[in-house]
């Protein structure tokens, strides 16, 4: 027990900057996949052979295992923050983007009907019928990313990106098992106070849905 | 003498991929404030005649004058604002409170909040729903019925001339029905809009309709009041369709 406390009181600070970047990193990534995943999902509604192109990319990189996405990345982008944002980002699009479409796909055609019968231009329905009706099936595509970037972040480290997967790495070279337990439990809670959190926010969404 | 409506000249619809007309080649006229109920059994084009009116449907030719003008000239949207719409499946936007929903054409239309306000409570008592009890309430939490008296006074929100209904009791159970049927008349009755009604009811259809018109394959089989279509059917199809209704009167009449 002594090596967790006499960890946490000689490297307090830089566990907390470990911590720091982890969390930056993974909002970083959540947040540039939710830009360009939302709007790829409802370009997808309205085009086929986008549909077809993109779903089938996405689906094909959803295979490919997170450590492979970083290790191809290091010849083209190097090592650093970067390429771990890049290979997180990429990692994130595909729950967001499928939920997106998705969510616009479970918008009954009585409810489009009634919409356009009550008069609403097609800017309103959007953001009045279709927009709402969606959300908490995108909050569940982000907060699946969310589960899959905070896990693979830890990965990132090895690319040198900082983060809670230093620690875990620095046990491995250094054989220390206070290291490991102490990186891969910190990322099991991050993992899980996100997801219970998005969680929140989906429910919040869902409450009002529920026909 | 009133005047025309709804007049439709010689409209026929035929759908991209389908061999026969869904609407074939139908002329009629409704008078200002008549309740007509549109009868047939399903796929015989009653819905489909309905959705024209509201642009929901171009017609493949023909014509389609809504107090003397022709639609086909009108805004669609513009058009669909002035006609009040209900359906089967009521869609309530379920994200909205039943306040919202029934606001959603009054602020499209630019109404001020006080008069959207007014207007509401005014409307929930119109269909019988407490509006201290329900304004706030989501669609969810009410019953089916509630749900379609929430449609309907949606429907009539910016005081529409022409209200258009697809089957709007078709999912409510039987006792509800009929409070709805009576509560519908009532209003009618009170604010005179010009109505159609789809249905494949008989017994609704004759309940509601000032005038029915009866429709299969695409074509009016008769259109002309209840007793008349009882009395005098035009042909074996609307005697058969009015048939069950004849032997039970007759048999209630022979106990």
């Amino acid at each position: 027990m002594d090596v967790y406390v006499d960890y946490f009181t000689t490297k307090w600070d830089q566990y907390l900057l470990y911590l720091w970047q982890h969390v930056y990193i993974s909002f970083l990534a959540l947040l540039i996949a939710s830009a360009i995943g939302i709007p790829l999902g409802i370009l997808c509604l309205r085009n086929r052979t986008i549909n077809g192109f993109i779903n089938t990319f996405f689906s094909a990189l959803k295979i490919l295992p997170s450590l492979v996405i970083l290790v191809i990345l290091i010849p083209i982008m190097g090592i650093g923050v970067k390429p771990a944002l890049v290979a997180l980002i990429v990692l994130a699009i595909p729950p967001i983007l499928i939920q997106t479409t998705l969510g616009f796909n479970k918008v009954p055609d009585f409810m489009m009907e009634v919409a356009a019968g009550l008069g609403m231009d097609e800017k309103m329905t959007f953001r009045r019928v279709q927009v709402p009706f969606a959300m908490p099936y995108i909050m569940g595509g982000i907060k699946m990313a969310a589960a899959e970037v905070i896990a693979s972040a830890a990965l990132a480290a090895y690319i040198g990106s900082g983060g809670l997967g230093v620690i875990i790495y620095n046990g491995i070279s250094l054989m220390k098992t206070e290291y490991l337990v102490i990186g891969g439990l910190s990322v099991a809670a991050l993992t899980l106070i996100c997801v219970t959190l998005l969680g929140r926010i989906e429910k919040k969404f869902l409450a009002k849905e529920a026909i | 003498m009133s005047s025309i409506a709804i007049e439709f000249k010689d409209v026929t619809k035929q759908f991209n991929n389908a061999s026969s007309n869904a609407v074939d080649h139908v002329s009629f006229s409704v008078n200002e404030g008549e309740m007509i109920t549109i009868l047939g059994t399903s796929g015989c084009g009653k819905t489909t005649l309905m959705k024209m009116v509201n642009r929901l449907y171009e017609p493949t030719s023909g014509e389609i004058r809504i107090f003397g003008e022709n639609i086909a000239d009108k805004d669609p949207i513009q058009l669909r604002r002035q006609i009040g719409y209900v359906i089967q499946q009521v869609g309530l936007f379920p994200h909205m409170t039943v306040e919202k929903n029934i606001s959603v054409v009054p602020e499209i239309l630019g109404w001020d909040q006080q008069r959207i306000d007014d207007r509401v409570t005014e409307l929930l008592r119109l269909v019988n729903l407490d509006p201290g009890e329900y304004r706030e309430r989501f669609p969810a939490q009410l019953s089916g019925g509630q749900q379609q008296r929430v449609g309907l006074a949606r429907a009539l929100a910016v005081y529409p001339k022409i209200l258009l209904m697809d089957e709007p009791f078709g999912a409510i159970d039987a006792i509800n029905r009929t409070n709805l049927q009576n509560e519908l008349l009532s209003i009618h009755d009170e604010e005179k809009q010009t109505c159609l009604f789809v249905t494949h009811d008989v017994t609704e259809a004759l309940k509601l309709g000032d005038r029915v018109l009866v429709m299969n394959e695409g074509r009016v089989q008769q259109f002309d009041k209840p007793e008349v279509l009882i009395r005098q059917p035009a042909n074996e199809y609307v005697s058969s369709l009015f048939q069950s209704v004849v032997e039970g009167l007759e048999f209630f009449s022979q106990k």
